[in-house]
Order: C-alpha cells, then sequence, then structure tokens
C-alpha cells in the first residue's frame, strides 16, 4: 500500500515536470531541428526526383539504343553515347541512397550492380562469345554503367557492331540496357512506395531514416575521394605511380564530368538544394541549429568552395587518364581538398547532429 | 570499529534476495544473449571483421571459427539458463563467465561498461552459494538448502552495485558535465522528437537538470537504496532513470541489468513474495541453516574489491587531460560521459623515401571498429601494427605507418591528436604515458 503511494507520487512529480516544461515551452525551449522536415524535403526534392530522372534517362537511352542494334550507322551510336552520358549523370544524384529498396538481398545494392568500375573487358569479351547474358552472379565488373560504356566507346565499338557475328554482342548490349532500365524503375518504384515511411523516420539511431541518409552520403563522399579520385592518381597505398587506366570513365572520358556531378549531388544533400535548384532544407540548417554548429557550418562551406576551385580549374572535358600522367598536381590538389573535409563531415558534424556514425547497430553506454 | 565491520560482514542474514539475485540475473543474461544472437552480431562482431583488436595483454587469446562462436553463445544462453534455475550451478557459473569474458575479449571495439559489470559479476556468482535456496539444484539434486548466509555474500553484491553507481557519479563531477552541460547539451536535443518527453528534452535548461541530476542520482543511489526507509522512493528512481537513459540512447540490456541488479538490495520478504509464485520451496526450512562461507574466499574477495576500489584511480598517475589521452578511462564506470569522435586517414609508405599512399580503413574494420579506433590511442596503435604486418606481408619492407587524426571531444572543433609525421609502427603500446600525445589542444 505504501509502495503503490510512492509511484503515484511519482508519476505525479513526473507529470508536472513535464507540464511545467510545456508551460515554459516558449522561452525556455531550446533551439531544436525539425528533422522530419529534412527527410520531407530530401525525399521530395532529392530522393524521388532523383530517381524521376534515372529512371527516365536510362528509358531514353534504351530507346536510343534499341534504334542503335536495329540499324548500326555512326549517327544512331553518337546518339546511344550522348544519352549514356546522360544516364551517367542522374546515377551519380542516386548512387548515394544505396539502403532501403535500393538494396536487393541477393545481388547488393544499385551501386554496386550499375557502379562498379573498373570493367573487366577480357571477361566480358568471353560472357559475349558464350551468349552468357544472365546479369545475376557477382561479377559486377560485366554489367551496368561501366559494360556499357566499354560497348558503346571502346574505339572499335562500331566496327565491332557491323561485323556479321555481332549478334551476341547486341544481346549483351539490349541485356545490359534491359538490366539498367530494370534497376532503374525497380527503384523509382519501391522508392516511391517506400517514401513514405522514410519521411517519418525521423530517429537518430543506427537504422533511423536520419541515420541512413547521413551515413550514406558519407560513404558516397569517401567512395568519391578514395576511388574516383585518389585510385587513378596513384595515390593509395602500394600504388608506386598513376594508374590512368583505373579512372571511372575509361572510354568516355567522362571521368572529370562523373566527379564534378557527384560532388553537385553530394552538396545538395548538404544544402538540401532540390533538382530543380530550388533551396530547401539540409544538414546544413541542422548544423545552424545546433550549439558550436555555426562555425563549423562556416568551415563545411568554404571547404565546398575550396573544393569547387580546385575543379573548376580542370575543364570538364579533360581526361582524368591524362590529367593523373601529365598533371598529378591538380589530382593531388583535389584529393587533398575532398580529404581536408573528411575532418569536417565525418567527425565534427556527426558529433554535433548526435547520429549514429555506424551503418550497423551496435550499443554503447 | 575494525572488529566491528568484521562482525557485520559475518553476521548471517538470509540468504533470499542472493537466490533472487541469481534469477534475474540469470534471465537478464539469457535475454541479452537472444537478443545479441537474433540481431546477428555473432557474424557483425567476430565473423566478419578481418581485423580485431586485442584488449592490452590478452592478444594471445586465439579467435575461434565463426561455428565455434556460435557454439559458444549456445553455452552460454545454456549456462545463463542453468544459473537462473540454479541447476548444476557452480559448473553453469563457471562456464558462464568463461562465455561470457572470452566474447567480451575478443575485441576491444566492443568494450561497454556493462559489459565489465556483467563480467565481474558472473566471477562473484561463481563464489557465492546463490543456489542453496530456491533452485533446481536443492529440489532434483537434492543439496543442501540454507537460509542464512553471512552479509558479506549478498553484501558484494551490493557493494558492485554500489561501486558502479558511485563511481559513475564521481566521473561526472568535472567542469563540462555540470558547468557545460556537456555532453547532454548536444545528446538531449537531438532527441526532441521521442513523444510526450521530447518536451522535456528540447527545453533549454534541460541539459543542466539532467547533467546535475544524474550525478546526483549516480553518486547517492546506492546509499538510499541501502536505506530500509529511503528504498521504495530510490527504485522508483532507479525504474525512472533507466527508463529515460535507455529511451534516450542506445544502450541495449543496460537498463535492464541495472533495474534487476538493485533489487539485490531488497528485503528477503519481498523477495519471497514473487518466489512464491513460483514456489513454496523458499519457506520449508524451519531451523535455522547458516551457510559457512570459506575464508579464503572471503580473502579473495576483499582482494578483489580493493582492486576495484582503486584501479578506477589509476588516471590519476597520468599526466594529461583524461579526456583527450584516455588513459586510465576503461574499466572506471565512465558511463556515458563524454561525447567524442575522430577522423582517422592513415598513410603506409615503404621506407622514408616511399610513396606514402592513403588507407583505405574499410578494408581492414568495420564501421563500428572504425569509429571506435579513430579515437582512442591504444587502438590506433594497434592498427598501425596491424597495417604493418599486413603490407609487410605483401612485400613491402619497411612499412612505415603514419596518420592524420582528428578527434573531437564535446562538439569542439576537431584538433590533431598527434604528429601527422609520426611513425607510429615504431611506437609500442605499454601503460606507460602516452607521450607522443599532442597536449590538450582546447582552452576553452
Amino acid at each position: 500500500m505504501q509502495l503503490r503511494g510512492v509511484y503515484i507520487s511519482g508519476f505525479i512529480v513526473l507529470a508536472l515536470s513535464l507540464f511545467a516544461c510545456k508551460e515554459n515551452g516558449e522561452n525556455g525551449k531550446g533551439e531544436t531541428f525539425n528533422r522530419s522536415l529534412l527527410l520531407e524535403q530530401s525525399a521530395q526534392n532529392l530522393l524521388l526526383p532523383s530517381f524521376d530522372s534515372f529512371a527516365f534517362a536510362s528509358e531514353s537511352f534504351q530507346q536510343k539504343l534499341y534504334a542503335f542494334t536495329n540499324n548500326t550507322q555512326q549517327s544512331e551510336l553518337i546518339a546511344c553515347q550522348d544519352e549514356w552520358l546522360k544516364v551517367l549523370r542522374q546515377f551519380q544524384f542516386v548512387r548515394m541512397y544505396n539502403f532501403g529498396p535500393s538494396e536487393d538481398p541477393l545481388l547488393g545494392d544499385h551501386n554496386e550492380n550499375l557502379g562498379t568500375w573498373p570493367i573487366d573487358t577480357a571477361l566480358l569479351e568471353s560472357r559475349i562469345a558464350s551468349a552468357d547474358f544472365t546479369m545475376k552472379d557477382f561479377r559486377r565488373d560485366t554489367r551496368g554503367l561501366g559494360a556499357l560504356e566499354y560497348l558503346l566507346f571502346e574505339p572499335q565499338a562500331l566496327s565491332r557492331f557491323q561485323s556479321n557475328d555481332a549478334a551476341n554482342r547486341k544481346s549483351y548490349l539490349n541485356s545490359l540496357t534491359a538490366d539498367l532500365t530494370a534497376w532503374s524503375q525497380k527503384l523509382k518504384n519501391d522508392w516511391l512506395v517506400y517514401s513514405a515511411s522514410y519521411k517519418v523516420d525521423a530517429g537518430k539511431s543506427a537504422g533511423s531514416a536520419t541515420s541512413e541518409l547521413y551515413n550514406h552520403w558519407l560513404q558516397s563522399y569517401e567512395l568519391l575521394k578514395n576511388y574516383k579520385v585518389a585510385l587513378p592518381a596513384g595515390l593509395q597505398v602500394g600504388q608506386t605511380g598513376a594508374a590512368p587506366h583505373l579512372v571511372e570513365s575509361p572510354f568516355a572520358h567522362a571521368s572529370i564530368r562523373s566527379i564534378k556531378w557527384q560532388v553537385e549531388a553530394l552538396e545538395s544533400i548538404w544544402y538540401g538544394k532540390a533538382r530543380n535548384a530550388l533551396s530547401g532544407i539540409g544538414f546544413d540548417d541542422y548544423l545552424l541549429t545546433l550549439t558550436g554548429g555555426e562555425a563549423l557550418h562556416a568551415e563545411i562551406v568554404a571547404q565546398w568552395i575550396s573544393i569547387h576551385n580546385v575543379l573548376d580549374a580542370i575543364a570538364d572535358d579533360t581526361k582524368l587518364s591524362e590529367l593523373v600522367l601529365n598533371d598529378p598536381q591538380k589530382a593531388q590538389a583535389l584529393f587533398t581538398e575532398l580529404q581536408k573535409m573528411t575532418r569536417f563531415i565525418k567527425g565534427d558534424m556527426s558529433s554535433l547532429l548526435g547520429i549514429a556514425i555506424t551503418y550497423s547497430s551496435g550499443d554503447g553506454d | 570499529m575494525g572488529i566491528s565491520l568484521n562482525k557485520r560482514m559475518n553476521e548471517p542474514v538470509s540468504i533470499i534476495p542472493l537466490a533472487g539475485f541469481r534469477v534475474l540475473f540469470g534471465a537478464a543474461m539469457i535475454l541479452s544473449t537472444l537478443r545479441f544472437i537474433a540481431l546477428n552480431w555473432i557474424e557483425d562482431h567476430y565473423i566478419e571483421p578481418a581485423f580485431h583488436f586485442s584488449y592490452f595483454g590478452f592478444s594471445w587469446l586465439p579467435l575461434v571459427s565463426g561455428e565455434m562462436m556460435y557454439l559458444i553463445h549456445g553455452i552460454l544462453l545454456l549456462s545463463s539458463i542453468a544459473v537462473m534455475f540454479g541447476l548444476f550451478y557452480r559448473i553453469a557459473a563457471v562456464v558462464q563467465f568463461l562465455c561470457f569474458t572470452y566474447t567480451e575479449l575478443i575485441d576491444l571495439t566492443y568494450y561497454l561498461n556493462h559489459y565489465y559489470y556483467v563480467s565481474l559479476v558472473c566471477l562473484l556468482l561463481i563464489f557465492l552459494p546463490a543456489n542453496r535456496a530456491f533452485s533446481l539444484d536443492i529440489t532434483w539434486r537434492k543439496i543442501q538448502d540454507f537460509n542464512k548466509v553471512p552479509a558479506w555474500m549478498p553484501g558484494s553484491l551490493m557493494a558492485m552495485m554500489a561501486i558502479v553507481y558511485t563511481y559513475a557519479g564521481l566521473a561526472k563531477l568535472n567542469e563540462d558535465w555540470l558547468i557545460h552541460a556537456l555532453p547532454l547539451k548536444i545528446w538531449l536535443p537531438a532527441s526532441y522528437d521521442i513523444p510526450v518527453l521530447g518536451n522535456l528534452f528540447s527545453w533549454k535548461y534541460s541539459p543542466w537538470l539532467f547533467s546535475w541530476a544524474g550525478m546526483l542520482y549516480d553518486s547517492t543511489i546506492a546509499f538510499f537504496l541501502l536505506n530500509r526507509r529511503t528504498r521504495p522512493w530510490a527504485y522508483l528512481s532507479v525504474i525512472l532513470f533507466h527508463s529515460l537513459t535507455g529511451i534516450l540512447f542506445q544502450i541495449g540490456v543496460f537498463p535492464l541489468v541495472m533495474m534487476a541488479g538493485t533489487l539485490i538490495f531488497f528485503s528477503p520478504v519481498w523477495h519471497q513474495r514473487w518466489m512464491r509464485l513460483f514456489s513454496k520451496r523458499s519457506e520449508k526450512l524451519q531451523e535455522t541453516l547458516v551457510y559457512q562461507g570459506n575464508g579464503f574466499i572471503r580473502g579473495a574477495f576483499m582482494l578483489f574489491f580493493s582492486f576495484q576500489l582503486l584501479f578506477p584511480w589509476r588516471y590519476l598517475a597520468y599526466p594529461g587531460n583524461l579526456f583527450w589521452t584516455e588513459e586510465g578511462y576503461r574499466f572506471s564506470w565512465r558511463v556515458m560521459l563524454v561525447e567524442k569522435a575522430g577522423t582517422a586517414q592513415f598513410y603506409v609508405k615503404d621506407g622514408e623515401d616511399g610513396n606514402a599512399g592513403i588507407v583505405d580503413n574499410r578494408l581492414f574494420l568495420n564501421a563500428h571498429q572504425e569509429k571506435q579506433m579513430s579515437y582512442q590511442p591504444d587502438m590506433l596503435l594497434q592498427y598501425a601494427h596491424h597495417l604493418q604486418a599486413n603490407y609487410q606481408k605483401q612485400g613491402m619492407q619497411n612499412p612505415i605507418v603514419t596518420a592524420e587524426v582528428y578527434v573531437t571531444l564535446n562538439g569542439r572543433p576537431s584538433q590533431l591528436l598527434f604528429d601527422p609525421a609520426l611513425n607510429l609502427a615504431a611506437i609500442e603500446d605499454s601503460w606507460a604515458p602516452k607521450s607522443w600525445l599532442n597536449p590538450y589542444p582546447w582552452k576553452d
């Protein structure tokens, strides 16, 4: 009886304290940031439009590709190549969302399946020769955008498709394209459904939508820095010099553009900048509401500018494979500026946001 | 006074709280192990990583195969069930301690204060006759039951709990916690969206309120639990405190372990109430039978507690700021005390004239390992040595391992932890002060 009285008293005290806090709400409320709004806007302005654009670009590419395989003329090939570049661009805006419905339980996520490089051209050619068009194994270096690039951009592309025994080659190209459009359509549809739960999953623990968005954003940034830039520049441990054959786009020479597009995509998540260029709620706004966030915000903004300064000094049509050999200081400078950002967005920012940085769950104490 | 303390320690008291603790602790262990298996953490923590961070002095401990790791968790589960029911208790308690402690010692990454506490309690339970009442050993194996034990026996479990709380409270007596309300000023607003309580968390003054309340709670709760008059209130605050921390932070079974563990302070009558739901056995004995403790074990317990009381203070022997150097940080009940993170970019070159290449940590570590390694000096060293060995194996003659490590503490702008030109592979870890670390960088 006495214990029951104690418990009731305790709950009354708790209720009163909550009530008191609510009463003090207007003046006493600390700064908070509406993470639901960030998720809502990231879904509506960035994520869904990006998957839409990717699916649209993939479809357009498929149409041009059918035209080419039916009529293997140079003009048709060039049209295909132009559309492939558009797909590559749109892919940079979705490749970081490799969580939720982007993960195939068997094959992995879309970034692995569509964005792997370098391509094993010897294996790819042997698959063409043996008419193996399944696209359902773990040799992701025989499919995706890189494989399409090889078939469409390699120096003998046109003549190989025009030869009399090009049937298997055309079938492989069609299978690659079908795989691409299947992925892009599925991503578009599944993300539309998933976005309903994504928008409201505003917690901060591992596995929440906020944590997934933040962590995959970071992961994508690191992949850009370590593999798109450092690897061909010969900056990875064990490399004795530049590795021009390891650029992302060795046949279309779109590696520099791809880097610039991915930086734009990553930056748009930071600023919450919509695909239609309208400004929205992003991690930058989140940071500004936090104690100590303003100084860090200024550092990050300044670092984005530094990255752009280095990138702007490299022309879009520069071949990264040549840059790393002939002007390695520029590649090194790009890596250095990208590296400087890591400290801010990986360590400092995760600490201030209070978001679990681990990609998987784990306890703390 | 010495005689009086000695007398009080040997005074016969009811065995019932000790038996009650055994049941509740066993149940918590069962839940914890099942949860660990269900979350696929055996795979994530032990099997998938290519490298494990060892505890200082335990690098000799072998890593068993994945199948064996599942088997060990299965045995841990069975032994915890046996401990809970008090069946083949002594053997079960030994197996429980060995299995649990082995899994903890495999990788320093997953060090948690409450796992350390669990390991210590498992060790203590081996030497306590917690199966001499309300157990299947009595019902089925017909071992002698007792209704009294020397006070130091249940007292040791109370003392362990008191050390955890009180030291956690003492650790909070620092400027960041009490004056700047850090790290709660970072953590609380992040939980603004929790239904009902969110209002409380986002209130401007809540970080200070929670910091002071947390410090006072930790520092004093053991004393209030000891006192019969204040115990109900104290336990209410145990429930409130651990429910709140459970809601706020990703701390797994810790709240449950503490809410169950603190029941050791409750009276025999209270424990008998819930025991009666399962058995009438605990009331069977009419005469008073006192379990006679072994003098050697009592001596060992005194040594154990002397160590527990002294070891957390070892940080005083090191120069520098504890939160920056982490020398003496672990095994000291510094629970949820700082918000710390880092970024560690490692470079390896072959000899002084070699090309320094960057290391992608993801090739060697999982995200959890990388996060922990990025700001803890001893783990940074271990990783550097691992890289050295790895690249030596790959053909490098003289791998030099350097790292650019930036660390942030309680939201302060990150600073270099040590000179990026240092060859970490040439530095051996030891108990000696880590003079290679930069001095605490913030003037506040």
